[in-house]
């Protein structure tokens, strides 16, 4: 494949660089809640730090395997093609991809949010990523069997359904919105 | 039976994905280089801005 690979340029540093300097009065206010904290009960704000730990460590592999599998993918594709089609201007196209990938992947929402962002960063319209997310969110292809399990067959399916048909309006008004 | 160092050594199921991914783009410095290079390059932005600027 003869793709344009994009890399991060000097404007982009530059734009870290500024956003570095806006998250530092939030790392210091972290800090000085968490000192107090530790300053009022040690034991307890240790246990807390160690739980935190642990959740991150324990979201750090479905992490690392999306943000791994989008760097390859926008590597691969040309430079202009999350834009064309999934854009502003991709039309019916962009809602089609979003409503599938939002359909069948089973990303959770703390790891689908930021993934959006990259998404948005990289020219993709937020009524794709409206419909995305909430096709994410509201639909399931792959829990479907589980869920029809719990909720009988025809339930499952109706409600699947609604949701999907509930994502591509909300990204319809999204794209009449923005 | 189980080497019992080897079994301390096996990755974890969840590790699994992410561990064959970095393997494959590590294999892909031998073929393509530029391509590990903007596979790494984008990776690395990416996780500072989840991971430092929590988005």
């Amino acid at each position: 494949m003869t793709a344009e690979r994009r890399r991060p340029q000097a404007a982009d540093v530059a734009v870290e660089r500024g956003r570095v300097n806006d998250i530092v009065p939030l790392l210091i206010v972290a800090g000085g809640v968490l000192a107090a904290s530790a300053l009022a009960d040690r034991d307890k704000t240790v246990a807390g730090v160690k739980k935190g730990v642990r959740m991150f460590v324990g979201i750090l592999p479905s992490l690392l395997a999306v943000l791994m599998t989008v760097s390859i993918t926008l590597s691969i594709l040309p430079a202009n093609a999350l834009a064309q089609w999934m854009g502003k201007d991709s039309g019916p196209t962009g809602f089609v991809i979003a409503a599938l990938l939002g359909s069948v992947s089973l990303i959770p929402g703390f790891i689908a949010y930021p993934l959006s962002a990259i998404l948005v960063k990289n020219g993709v319209g937020y009524h794709v990523i409206a419909v995305f997310i909430t096709t994410l969110t509201m639909v399931g292809v792959l829990t479907l069997p589980l869920e029809a399990r719990y909720f009988g067959l025809w339930t499952a399916v109706v409600r699947n359904s609604l949701s999907l048909i509930g994502a591509l309006v909300v990204g319809g008004i999204m794209g009449l919105l923005w | 039976m189980v080497n019992p160092a080897a079994a301390r050594m096996r990755i974890p199921a969840a590790w699994m994905f992410p561990a064959i991914l970095s393997a494959a783009v590590a294999a892909g410095w031998f073929v393509a280089p530029s391509f590990a290079v903007g596979v790494a390059s984008h990776f690395a932005v990416f996780f500072v801005e989840m991971i430092v600027f929590c988005r």
